[in-house]
């Protein structure tokens, strides 16, 4: 972008997000204000409903704020189309269903990726002369999915297309990745490598990245930052020291009172 | 013989709609009921044009167009406008319907006395029935080398990502508004030029030709893709072609054995809806799954799980 650097990457300005529900309004966001430094690394706690998923949504412009301004990297991107941010912002989500188009090889997925935000005409997309280019992306993580370049995403199991997911989201180096409990339906063996995977391949390149969890242990461990979201708003924001204060104990008991 | 060679010519030519509708149907997997429109707008356009002296194959290519245009506004009402697809298909083919009036001034056309593709003097020392055949190949031909292309450009990647997973499609950048636009303007497009085609096979254009076409192309993608089950993307579109050349046999071999023609809609009716539960029957009978994707229904709606607001 364009913009003078040392903005921070992104900027929520009294971000609001109010539904109607049965005549009532709620604010699923409630005056939202967070500023999000180049190369943080946030994970993002909090119950059912405390607005994490919707804030994501809003982030990405699946959803538009009832009121607020979104700043990135100084530039006010609240009125740009979901399509038109993919270019600066990427996103793995929840379901490995989500991430991937079933029916499309796993080479034509990455390929797919590589024009992340940018133009695609009628120029032919030379998946073999990409290949290698490719492959090196794949092998970043190896479980076996770089033998099946030319095999339909529809086929490889959940980790498999959640570690293509994750690789195809960082694969342009976006300014901000958001991770939507991304290890969360994974086995607990395949979740932790995943998970390992996804904080080397953060700190190694150095990405601003923002992921929702429900792991506590996940939560106190990796990132620099931990949110707390509670009903809308952020309870906590815990910088670097008082996250290694931290202790499980010390969230559960707050999720005992946030659900009472 | 010549039955068989008039079935293949026209398995050919409705081949075109069949290729149109797999774009659409398959790709997009949108229901577009737009081709039944699309379908005879060809027809009027093409054959309209001729009677008043264009040559045959701008006529034919203004086909292509009109059934584009008629795509397009399926694809407007229904990105822009937010109207369900299979609605919006519905409202612009009984729009059509009184275009086709309008651009024929009467329900039906002959093409009588003026010359057309199929009428050219180098036909005449073939056999009956082998121009629908030679003409069939040609256009076939290019509608093949054009689409295999266009599937494998960025664009058509992106377009067949849409179809295949529209969130994630979106969160690449992909305009998936757009894809959706162009599907229908391509598909519907080639619909129309299969319309063209046949009406001027067929020698005239009538404005109730469409009825039943949506039937007539599903068959030709299905029966393909019944007959050859796990295919590459261009594979698949041979498969629709050679799909309609076997429904026009079938439905050869039914009027054959003595069937009205007055029943044909039913019967054609019957052999796609056979086609079609034949994946339901397999699995009931405990066979091997020979057909996968292709007929089963697939996973519908793909959007992020937890959006509740738009």
């Amino acid at each position: 972008m364009k913009q003078p650097k040392n903005q921070p990457m992104l900027q929520l300005n009294d971000l609001t997000v109010t539904v109607n529900n049965g005549g009532r309004d709620i604010n699923i966001l409630n005056h939202i204000n967070l500023t999000i430094n180049q190369g943080d690394f946030i994970t993002i706690l909090g119950t059912n409903g405390a607005g994490k998923s919707t804030l994501f949504n809003v982030i990405s412009g699946h959803l538009t704020p009832t009121s607020g301004q979104i700043l990135l990297e100084g530039q006010d991107i609240t009125k740009f189309s979901e399509e038109k941010r993919a270019k600066y912002i990427s996103r793995v989500f929840q379901d490995p269903k989500l991430g991937t188009a079933p029916r499309m090889t796993v080479g034509e997925n990455l390929l797919l990726a590589q024009k992340r935000g940018q133009h695609r005409g009628l120029g032919l997309r030379h998946l073999r002369q990409r290949k290698p280019k490719l492959m090196s992306e794949l092998t970043l993580f190896d479980n076996g999915m770089s033998q099946r370049f030319d095999t339909a995403t529809g086929e490889l199991s959940g980790g498999q297309r959640q570690a293509l997911s994750l690789i195809m989201a960082i694969s342009s180096n976006p300014d901000l990745l958001m991770l939507d409990e991304h290890t969360a339906a994974l086995d607990p063996k395949t979740s932790t490598q995943l998970m390992t995977f996804t904080n080397e391949i953060i700190s190694e390149r150095q990405l601003t990245c923002l992921m929702i969890t429900h792991h506590l242990d996940d939560a106190l461990r990796y990132g620099n930052r931990l949110l707390v979201l509670n009903a809308g708003e952020i309870a906590n924001d815990y910088s670097t020291s008082e996250k290694a204060d931290l202790t499980k104990d010390d969230m559960l008991k707050f999720f005992d009172s946030a659900i009472a | 013989m010549s039955l068989l060679t008039s079935a293949i010519g026209q398995g050919l030519l409705y081949g075109i709609l069949g290729i149109g509708l797999f774009l659409s149907f398959r790709i997009l997997r949108f229901p577009d009921m737009t081709i039944e429109g699309s379908f005879p707008l060809g027809a009027a356009v093409c054959v309209t044009a001729i009677v008043n002296g264009v040559p045959p194959i701008v006529a034919t290519l203004l086909a292509f167009v009109a059934g584009g245009l008629a795509g397009l506004a399926t694809g407007l009402l229904y990105t822009k406008g937010k109207i369900p697809v299979l609605l919006a298909g519905i409202l612009v083919m009984t729009a059509i319907y009184s275009i086709n009036l309008r651009v024929m001034g009467k329900s039906n056309v002959s093409l009588l006395n003026t010359k057309n593709l199929f009428t050219s003097e180098a036909f005449n020392n073939l056999p009956p029935y082998f121009n629908s055949v030679l003409i069939g190949i040609v256009v076939v031909i290019i509608t093949f080398i054009i689409l295999t292309y266009f599937l494998q450009t960025d664009l058509g990647q992106a377009f067949i990502a849409t179809g295949d997973n529209e969130a994630m499609a979106k969160s690449l950048g992909i305009k998936t508004d757009r894809m959706k636009i162009i599907g229908l303007v391509v598909s519907n497009g080639f619909v129309g030029l299969s319309g063209g085609l046949l009406a001027q096979n067929n020698g005239y254009a009538d404005v109730n030709m469409g009825l039943g076409v949506i039937v007539i192309g599903l068959a030709a993608v299905v029966i393909g893709e019944v007959v050859y089950g796990e295919l590459t993307m261009s594979q698949r579109l041979i498969a629709v072609i050679f799909g309609s050349i076997l429904y026009r046999i079938v439905i050869l071999l039914v009027l054959q054995l003595g069937f009205n023609t007055n029943d044909l809609k039913l019967i054609s009716a019957i052999i796609l809806a056979l086609a079609l539960m034949l994946p339901a029957l397999k699995e009931k009978l405990n066979l091997s799954q020979v057909l996968k994707r292709g007929v089963s229904t697939h996973e519908t709606a793909q959007k992020p799980t937890n959006v509740t607001v738009k």
